[in-house]
C-alpha cells in the first residue's frame, strides 16, 4: 500500500523545521508546564512525520512505529510528568538565573546554526543524500542545551526525551527498511523514564522537592 | 512558438494608479473603522459606525490648527512628509494588480521598507520638536522598538529573496501563486509568521498595543499628542493608510497570493479592489480574535515579543539550508 502524496518533500521538511520550532519554544519558556506540553507536541509531529513516511514506503514497521510513538511520547510520558507537576506541588517556575528565557531562545538559534555547521562539515559526508538528517543532529544539541540550562529535574527529563525523539528521527530518516534502530530507541526511552520516574518518586518521598540542589548534599 | 506580447495601453495603467492610490486613501478610514466596530460587537457593544474615522477626518480638517510655541517647522511640516511617503507606497506595492504599474520600477520591497523608516523617523523628529514630556517619552519608545523590529523585518526581505531570487514583491506573489511547493515550505510559512506579529506591533494592535492614550503603555499616540486640527487629521489618516499598506502587502504577497485579475484593464481592477477588500476582512476577523483573546503585554515584554518574531524570521532563513529549496 503506497501513496503518492503530494508536496511530499516540503510537508517532510515543514514537519521537520517545526520539530526544531518546538525545542525552541521550550528553550524560550520559564516555566514547567509549558515545556512538558511542547514535548507532547514535539513528539506528535515526530509521529506524524513517521506515519507520512509510512504512506510513503508502505512499510508496515513504520505504521508501528508511528502508533507506540503517539501512545508513550504524545499521551503516556507527558501525563506522568504533568501528574509529577500537579501531586507534589513542584514549584513550577524555575529559580535563579533563568529570568531571561527568550536570550536562551536566541541562544537555541546560535546552536542551530553551530549544529548546522558541524553536520555539514564533519557527518554529511558520511551520511549522503539525505539533507534532512541535520534536523535530528541539531535537535539533539538542543536537547543537551535544554539540560544544561536548567537546574528542574522535570525540564531535565524533557530534554532528555528531546534527545530519544532526535535519534528516533534519525532512524526513521536515513534507515528506512531497518526500524531495528529506532526500535531500540523506543525501548530504551521507555526503560529510561521508567528508571527516572522511580527516582522522581524516591526524591519525593524523602526530600519533598525535585530539585537536583538537595542530591547534591549526598556527594562525598 | 511565437508569444504574442500585447503591450498595455500606457492611459490605462495610469488609470489603474489612480484606482491603486485612491483605494489606498479612500478605503483605509473604513479599515480602521470596520476593526473598531467589530472589537466592540464582540464585547457585546453597539460600537461606533464603521464610517466614524470619515466624520472624524472630516470634523478635524475644518478646525483650526494649534500648535506649541516652541515648535519650529518640522512639526508641520512632517505630516505632509509622512502622508507623501505612503502615497508613494502605494504607487509601488501590489495592491491592486499582480503586475507593476509604471511607477513600479521605482523602489522593491526593501525601498519599501525604507519609506515606511522614514515615515517613522520624521514622525519621532517631529514628537521630539513639539517640546513636551509625553512626545518625547513616545518618540523614545517608538525608537527603542523601531530599533529592533527592523532587523526582523530586513530578515524577513532576505527570505523572501531568498524564495524569488529578487526583492520585487510582483515577483514574490507570482512565485507563490504559481508554486504550491514554495508556498508550504518552511521558510515561506516563517516568514509569514514572523511578519504577521511585525504588523501587529506596527499598527498597534494587541498584545502589543502602542495605540491609545493610556499612559503606562502608549506609544504611538503619545507622538502625535501635540498636534491639533488639519495636521492631527493627516496625521491620523497617515496611520490608517500605513496600516491598510502593511495589510495589503501582507495578504497580497504573502498569506493570499492568489485571485488577483492580471489581464490589464481598468474592471478588473475595480473587480480587483472587491477581492482585496474580502482579503483583508478576512485578515480583520483573524486581527480581532487575537485583541479580543490576548491581554497586553508588560511595556518591556514587547521586547521578547520582538525576540521571537526576530527568532522566527532568522529560522525562516536557516530552514531554507536545513530542510532544502522547495521546488519550482
Amino acid at each position: 500500500m503506497v501513496f503518492i502524496i503530494p508536496l511530499y518533500d516540503d510537508i517532510i521538511g515543514l514537519l521537520g523545521i517545526s520539530v526544531i520550532l518546538s525545542s525552541l519554544y521550550m528553550q524560550g519558556q520559564s516555566y514547567v508546564d509549558p515545556i512538558i506540553r511542547a514535548i507532547a507536541i514535539q513528539s506528535l509531529f515526530i509521529a506524524i512525520l513517521i506515519a507520512i513516511l509510512f504512506l510513503q514506503n508502505g512499510d508496515i514497521n513504520l505504521l508501528y512505529l508511528a502508533i507506540i510513538t503517539a501512545a508513550m511520547r504524545v499521551i503516556v510520558f507527558p501525563k506522568i510528568m504533568l501528574y509529577q507537576v500537579r501531586h507534589f506541588k513542584h514549584s513550577l517556575r524555575e529559580k535563579g538565573s533563568n529570568q531571561k528565557t527568550p536570550s536562551l531562545m536566541l541562544i537555541g538559534i546560535i546552536v542551530v546554526i553551530i549544529g548546522y555547521t558541524i553536520f555539514k562539515t564533519v557527518l554529511f559526508p558520511l551520511i549522503p543524500d539525505t539533507q534532512q538528517a541535520s534536523i535530528p543532529f541539531i535537535l539533539l544539541l538542543l536537547g543537551f542545551l535544554l539540560i544544561i540550562t536548567r537546574r528542574d529535574t522535570l525540564a531535565q527529563i524533557s530534554g532528555y526525551i528531546q534527545e530519544e525523539n532526535a535519534i528516533l528521527y534519525i532512524g526513521a530518516i536515513i534507515t528506512p527498511g531497518i526500524q531495528l534502530l529506532t526500535e531500540f530507541a523506543v525501548v530504551l526511552d521507555i526503560f529510561g523514564v521508567v528508571i527516572l520516574g522511580v527516582i522522581l518518586s524516591k526524591q519525593r518521598n524523602v526530600f519533598r522537592t525535585l530539585d537536583r540542589e538537595v542530591i547534591e548534599q549526598l556527594k562525598g | 512558438m511565437e508569444a504574442k506580447i500585447k503591450v498595455p495601453d500606457r492611459f490605462i495603467l495610469e488609470i489603474i494608479d489612480i484606482i491603486q492610490v485612491g483605494t489606498v486613501v479612500l478605503l483605509s478610514p473604513l479599515i480602521a473603522g470596520i476593526i473598531n466596530r467589530l472589537k466592540a460587537m464582540v464585547e457585546s457593544k453597539h460600537g461606533p459606525s464603521i464610517f466614524q474615522p470619515y466624520y472624524d477626518l472630516a470634523k478635524l480638517l475644518k478646525k483650526e490648527v494649534v500648535l506649541p510655541k516652541r515648535s519650529s517647522l518640522i512639526l508641520i511640516m512632517a505630516p505632509f512628509i509622512t502622508f507623501t511617503a505612503y502615497l508613494v507606497i502605494s504607487l509601488v506595492v501590489p495592491v491592486v494588480t499582480p503586475y507593476p504599474l509604471p511607477y513600479g520600477i521605482l523602489l522593491d520591497l526593501l525601498g519599501g521598507a525604507l519609506m515606511f523608516g522614514l515615515a517613522g523617523i520624521i514622525g519621532i523628529m517631529a514628537a521630539i520638536d513639539a517640546h513636551t514630556n509625553y512626545t518625547a517619552m513616545g518618540a523614545s519608545r517608538s525608537a527603542s522598538f523601531t530599533a529592533l523590529a527592523e532587523p526582523t523585518l530586513i530578515t524577513i526581505f532576505f527570505a523572501i529573496a531568498i524564495i524569488t531570487g529578487t526583492n520585487n514583491p510582483y515577483v514574490t506573489n507570482n512565485t507563490l501563486a504559481i508554486s504550491p511547493s514554495w508556498y508550504v515550505s518552511a521558510t515561506h510559512i516563517l516568514a509569514m509568521t514572523a511578519f504577521f506579529m511585525l504588523i501587529l506591533v506596527e499598527t498597534g494592535r494587541l498584545p502589543v498595543e502602542s495605540s491609545g492614550l493610556m499612559e503606562l503603555g502608549m506609544l504611538d499616540d503619545a507622538k502625535i499628542m501635540e498636534y491639533s486640527g488639519k495636521l492631527l487629521a493627516l496625521s491620523k489618516w497617515s496611520s490608517y493608510m500605513r496600516q491598510l499598506l502593511l495589510m495589503a502587502i501582507f495578504v497580497n504577497t504573502l498569506l493570499i497570493p492568489w485571485w488577483m485579475p492580471s489581464e490589464v484593464s481598468v474592471l478588473d481592477a475595480l473587480y480587483s479592489v472587491g477581492i482585496l477588500f474580502l482579503k483583508l476582512l478576512a485578515l480583520i476577523l483573524v486581527v480581532v480574535v487575537i485583541e479580543e483573546t490576548f491581554a497586553k503585554l508588560r511595556l518591556f515584554k514587547i521586547l521578547d515579543f520582538l525576540t521571537v518574531s526576530f527568532s522566527l524570521a532568522l529560522l525562516s532563513v536557516l530552514s531554507l539550508f536545513l530542510v532544502g529549496k522547495g521546488g519550482a
